[in-house]
């Protein structure tokens, strides 16, 4: 049952290259998108945790095509323990997220010698994880952030949440409490969250990231996308994020949450796209 | 144990399908090559990882691994048509990827000289082995994890293809509710799902008597799928090897007892040759936990010797 096979638009407007990129003694696994013509820019695109990244894969796949279709030098790359790349999840933290990111950006400015900056879209804890590596860097000139966890700490709570919720499935009962699971942290043990081996780093790393302090610390210009899945102004928390910083657009994507197991089935996230190809200059 | 690196090939209408290989160190090598065919949108590394788990003990069992990405899905090249998720699985059901399969064998024999493969693959990914199997014969054994037999269907459908054993499943769950307030809250409020309680506290409660064994699938009143069982019945006449591996609690268990081996038990029969089957006691459809993950490792590296011996020393 074959049925038509499409071939993307963005095919005769850029190559694209998958390969490894050695990390000390380790790989990262990255896919590099160039433009045919001349490079406007580049981007290091920074993907979400787990599952999420799953689920959210084809959307970014699709985005770094039609970048690097409009002009710009695209990498995108698994982070250790996560996709291709070397690790278990649990061997991978904050810390290795970080360190990650910004092999990425020195990767990229490699490849295309005549980029001098570089801009970091990220989803979910991909966007913080960039906003956090922009805060250590002045080689990075914006910062894209859709739908970013603003608040590490919660963010967290919640993965443990999804612990509870398959306790629930597998025990019909709630066995060990969230409480009781950050104990088994602190001891060094590591928590199940839909396959994945939390482990403490990874828990307190996460914890203590806070957006509105990276923000405050970069100045870069930077867009925020709120995604919802009807028209509406940015989600409170995020366009508070913008109030009283100047080089903060906070703006809305009417989209599903594609980065969840939803019904629809998201190859691409057009809104998004065109919210932010106009943010950076690159439309159509 | 040599990493694994990554590959890419051309399906037949020309599209870049992106994969990654694992290759045994020579001397364990046993020139037969796994397929860990993609369960859809998680792609060629499946939820958590699940195929980098699978593969690092099958490589060191001496088997090459290939796992890639179809057309349209992960980073392979390509657009699909559908919108709604569950249009997409049944385009797989339907064997929307089985060339993209042959196309990996085809490119796995011109490389690398392998002609021998075991079709696995979680879900979505062994419904293409199944497939593809039918068609080509270079798939000589069939490493199934949780195997879909039937198509999916909307919310609206979602109880209205339970077979007898979920209906049991979810009937002594809403027994287990019985003295929970919130649960009796929710009945009140009118948002629980009524005709699927009821349906399924009368599996327990009266269970219905035996029904004669169909000769054809009512195809108009059921989501069975109708191209799993002529593919299943043709492998098993063409006296392959089968392992079929679910978690205990999957609907897609109940799914393949009732409305396969139920309902074509004469000709299962009649075919006479047998195929395994291991429940995974508690593991939910994923195997989300490495105990889970263990357990398959524990039935199938064995049933893969017993069909691919390792090559004797000198041989």
């Amino acid at each position: 049952m074959a049925g038509p096979q499409r071939v993307p638009r963005t095919a005769l407007k850029m190559t694209e290259t998958a390969y490894f990129l050695p990390l000390g003694d380790e790989r990262l696994f990255a896919f590099l998108h160039l433009p045919k013509g001349p490079c406007r820019g580049g981007a290091v695109l920074c993907a979400p945790l787990a599952e999420e990244k799953l689920w959210s894969h084809r959307v970014f796949v699709s985005f770094a095509r039609e970048l690097a279709a409009r002009g710009y030098a695209v990498l995108r790359f698994d982070f250790r323990g996560e996709g291709d790349s070397d690790r278990t999840f649990e061997h991978s933290d904050l810390t290795t997220r970080l360190a990650d990111t910004a092999a990425a950006i020195d990767e990229l400015k490699r490849q295309v010698p005549e980029l001098r900056h570089v801009t970091l879209v990220g989803l979910r804890l991909g966007a913080t994880i960039a906003a956090a590596v922009a805060a250590q860097r002045d080689d990075i000139d914006r910062l894209v952030l859709w739908d970013p966890v603003t608040d590490g700490a919660d963010y967290m709570q919640s993965v443990l949440r999804t612990n509870l919720m398959a306790q629930m499935a597998i025990h019909r009962k709630v066995v060990e409490s969230r409480e009781q699971l950050v104990e088994r942290l602190d001891r060094g043990e590591t928590v199940n969250v839909e396959g994945y081996l939390v482990s403490g780093p990874m828990f307190r790393g996460v914890s203590e990231l806070r957006l509105p302090e990276l923000l405050a610390a970069t100045r870069l210009p930077c867009q925020i996308v709120s995604i919802t899945a009807r028209p509406a102004p940015p989600r409170v928390d995020l366009a508070n994020l913008g109030s009283g910083l100047v080089h903060v657009q906070v703006k809305s994507a009417v989209e599903e949450a594609f980065w969840k197991e939803i019904k629809v089935f998201y190859q691409r996230a057009d809104d998004l796209f065109r919210v932010t190809f106009e943010w950076l200059g690159a439309a159509a | 144990m040599k990493p694994f690196h990554h590959v890419s090939f051309q399906n037949r209408q020309g599209l870049v399908l992106h994969g990654m290989l694992h290759e045994p160190d020579a001397p364990l090598a046993r020139a037969v090559c796994i397929l860990l065919l993609s369960p859809g949108i998680k792609g060629r590394v499946g939820p958590h990882r699940l195929y980098l788990k699978l593969a690092e003990p099958l490589v060191a069992a001496g088997f090459h691994v290939l796992r890639f990405d179809y057309y349209g899905l992960g980073d392979s090249v390509g657009e699909l048509s559908e919108r709604v998720m569950a249009d997409m699985y049944n385009s797989i059901q339907g064997g929307r990827y089985v060339d993209d399969t042959i196309a990996a064998m085809d490119w796995m024999s011109a490389r690398h000289g392998i002609t021998r493969f075991v079709g696995s693959g979680l879900c979505g990914g062994s419904i293409s082995a199944l497939l593809t199997a039918e068609r080509d014969r270079r798939i000589d054994s069939l490493l199934g994890i949780g195997l879909p037999s039937t198509l999916e269907g909307g919310a609206q459908n979602f109880d209205r293809f339970m077979t007898r054993g979920q209906l049991k499943q979810e009937g002594r769950s809403y027994l287990r509710k019985i003295l929970q307030p919130q649960s009796w809250l929710r009945f009140l409020s009118g948002k629980s799902g009524y005709r699927l309680i009821g349906r399924a506290l009368r599996e327990v409660f009266v269970p219905p008597k035996p029904q004669p064994v169909a000769v054809e699938p009512d195809a108009a009143a059921d989501n069975a799928n109708p191209l799993f069982a002529p593919a299943f019945l043709a492998i098993l006449k063409a006296q392959r090897p089968i392992l079929l591996t679910f978690s205990s609690g999957d609907r897609h268990r109940f799914n393949f007892g009732e409305k396969f081996e139920e309902r074509f038990a004469n000709a299962i029969a009649g075919i006479g040759h047998p195929y395994q089957v291991l429940l995974i006691d508690g593991a939910n459809h994923v195997l989300s936990e490495q105990r889970w993950i263990n357990e398959l490792l524990q039935t199938a590296l064995p049933w893969l010797e017993r069909h691919y011996p390792a090559r004797q020393a000198g041989a």
